[in-house]
């Protein structure tokens, strides 16, 4: 039960966090409505995922988005981001704000892994993959981000970087996305895996990479990364709340998983996965 | 000997149980905390920026004031940011002020800077100009304008204040003739001032930003260089003001930027600080 005039101080549900229950999941920005007398909440945030990157070879998958926790005071409204697209000069992903509690996107992929270096994360979002691996941010709680990176893997951080092409995505809490591949014959880099995964890159007459695993905050669900499909497009990664996507074909990246998983690399790289926000009281 | 967090209370950093039980909007030495409560949950809140005002068209918006929340021990004094008052002169906006109690802090907004540019919001500590400062939580500071933080960064003529859980202000435009629209404060729980234009043909000022819990002040529209001033962010407890003819709307009442002014009206003030006290 709830007290009626004070935060909440009975333990309601032995589901995290430890006394409290989980009460409204929203997957959309607009208002919120908390109970008259619960004062604070507890809030778990997750940004948009970054978008895959787009371009005949060589495309990078889209970094996770970043995710904060915490307490904060109740309000009426809250800002959920949604995932960036993978076309031509898509975005990264929006972020996710609840009270006090905010995290940012995942960074966008460019265009090839020729010419493109994507974008960093954002907030504690990972970065996208390519011919730099892009940074991750550091996020709500000052944990650091990956750095970037010119050569192999991207780094672990709470946003981890992006991979080098061809190379795997940094792991952390959100993962970075996968280089995609120059080399003919070569395959895409895997996302990185994370509580919400890094995009997958797209391979060079050669298959795309896996997007990274991610996991559910309310339970132990693991959520996978998509797959390359037998294409060369990458697959998405997965998000705190679904699974990454497949690549569909060999031009079209895998879409990111709900809650922040990153787009795979493809001619056209596969959206990310929108924000999500819990709300535990 | 073991210990589990299942069974020892004092493992928690929540905030369960407690109440709103004291809200403090001016500095004392004589905080009275009841005998026996020896820590307390503080949320602070610095004092917002003012806006700023330009000779020929207009100024930028105020930053919000920081939002800083956690546990302290508890102290009889506490810091709180008066407002900082806008003016008629030419030039950059006053930074908000720093509030503290115990261990908790947050700084004031950036004032609206000496050009089109609006002011960042306050992180732990006071912000000046485009960029933020860090958080208390340790989130990073924005580097610069339009840049999503926990603090975001400051307005400029094509983008309104970056959001963030405090916002930047809005920037302004220089142009004095033809139609011109000033950009909004940011959006965010606590936020930034609007920007202002100065122009013989049609003024635009910019919204204050829309809070959570509060609206923003809006901007004054209309020929001529007596309209076009910017609307004061919202702030934790109160609305930002409206703007009123070319001069700024004050910023609401915990933490909310000033509006910015053109042509040498007078700027919005930035909205003072505020402490909140759970036990």
């Amino acid at each position: 039960m709830q007290g009626d005039t004070a935060t909440p101080f009975a333990n309601t549900h032995f589901i995290l966090p430890y006394g409290l229950r989980l009460q409204q999941t929203k997957t959309a920005t607009g208002s919120v409505t908390i109970p008259t007398g619960v004062n604070f909440v507890y809030a778990v945030v997750v940004g948009g995922g970054g978008g895959g990157g787009n371009g005949s070879f060589g495309s990078s998958g889209g970094g996770a988005g970043g995710i904060a926790w915490g307490w904060t005071i109740a309000t009426t409204s809250c800002v959920i981001g949604t995932g960036g697209t993978g076309t031509t000069n898509g975005g990264n992903g929006g972020y996710s704000r609840y009270g006090n509690i905010i995290a940012g996107g995942g960074g966008n992929a460019s265009t090839t892994n020729t010419t493109g270096v994507g974008s960093a994360g954002i907030l504690g979002g990972g970065g996208a993959g390519g011919s730099t691996g892009s940074a991750g941010a550091t996020n709500y709680w000052g944990i650091p981000g990956g750095a970037s990176v010119a050569s192999g893997a991207g780094n672990n951080g709470s946003g981890a970087s992006g991979g080098f092409t061809g190379n795997t995505g940094g792991n952390g809490i959100s993962g970075g996305g996968g280089g995609g591949n120059t080399g003919t014959g070569n395959n895409g880099g895997n996302g990185g895996n994370g509580l919400a995964g890094g995009g997958a890159g797209k391979g060079l007459n050669a298959l795309g990479g896996t997007g990274g695993s991610g996991r559910s905050i309310i339970d132990a669900t693991i959520y996978t990364g998509g797959g390359n499909g037998g294409f060369t497009s990458g697959g998405g990664g997965a998000g705190v709340a679904g699974n990454g996507s497949p690549a569909p074909s060999g031009s079209l990246g895998g879409a990111g998983g709900s809650g922040g998983g990153g787009g795979g690399g493809g001619s056209t790289g596969g959206a990310g996965g929108d924000g999500i926000l819990y709300l535990f009281y | 000997m073991s210990a589990s967090i299942y069974s020892n209370s004092q493992f928690t950093d929540s905030p369960y149980g407690l109440k709103l039980q004291q809200t403090i909007i001016a500095s004392s030495s004589s905080v009275v905390i009841p005998a026996g409560i020896n820590r307390v949950y503080a949320v602070v809140i610095g004092g917002g920026g003012a806006g700023s005002t330009q000779t020929t068209g207009g100024g930028g918006g105020g930053g919000a004031g920081g939002y800083s929340a956690g546990w302290t021990y508890a102290s009889t004094s506490v810091t709180v940011a008066t407002a900082v008052a806008g003016t008629s002169t030419a030039g950059a906006g006053a930074n908000g002020l720093p509030s503290i109690y115990g261990m908790v802090m947050a700084g004031g907004g950036s004032g609206g800077q000496n050009s089109v540019n609006g002011g960042a919001a306050g992180g732990a500590t006071t912000a000046t100009g485009n960029a933020s400062t860090i958080s208390y939580t340790g989130a990073p500071a924005a580097s610069g304008q339009l840049v999503i933080s926990y603090a975001g960064g400051a307005g400029n003529t094509a983008g309104s204040g970056a959001a963030g859980v405090s916002s930047g202000g809005g920037g302004g435009q220089s142009g004095v003739t033809g139609s011109q629209t000033a950009t909004a404060g940011g959006r965010g729980l606590i936020c930034g001032g609007g920007g202002a234009v100065g122009t013989a043909g049609t003024n635009t000022g910019g919204a204050g930003g829309t809070g959570d819990l509060y609206a923003g002040g809006t901007g004054t529209s209309g020929t001529g260089i007596t309209f076009g001033g910017g609307g004061g962010g919202a702030g934790i407890s109160s609305v930002g003001a409206n703007a009123s003819a070319n001069n700024g709307g004050n910023g609401g009442d915990g933490g909310g930027g000033g509006g910015a002014a053109s042509t040498l009206g007078t700027a919005g003030s930035g909205g003072r600080g505020e402490v909140r006290l759970y036990y």
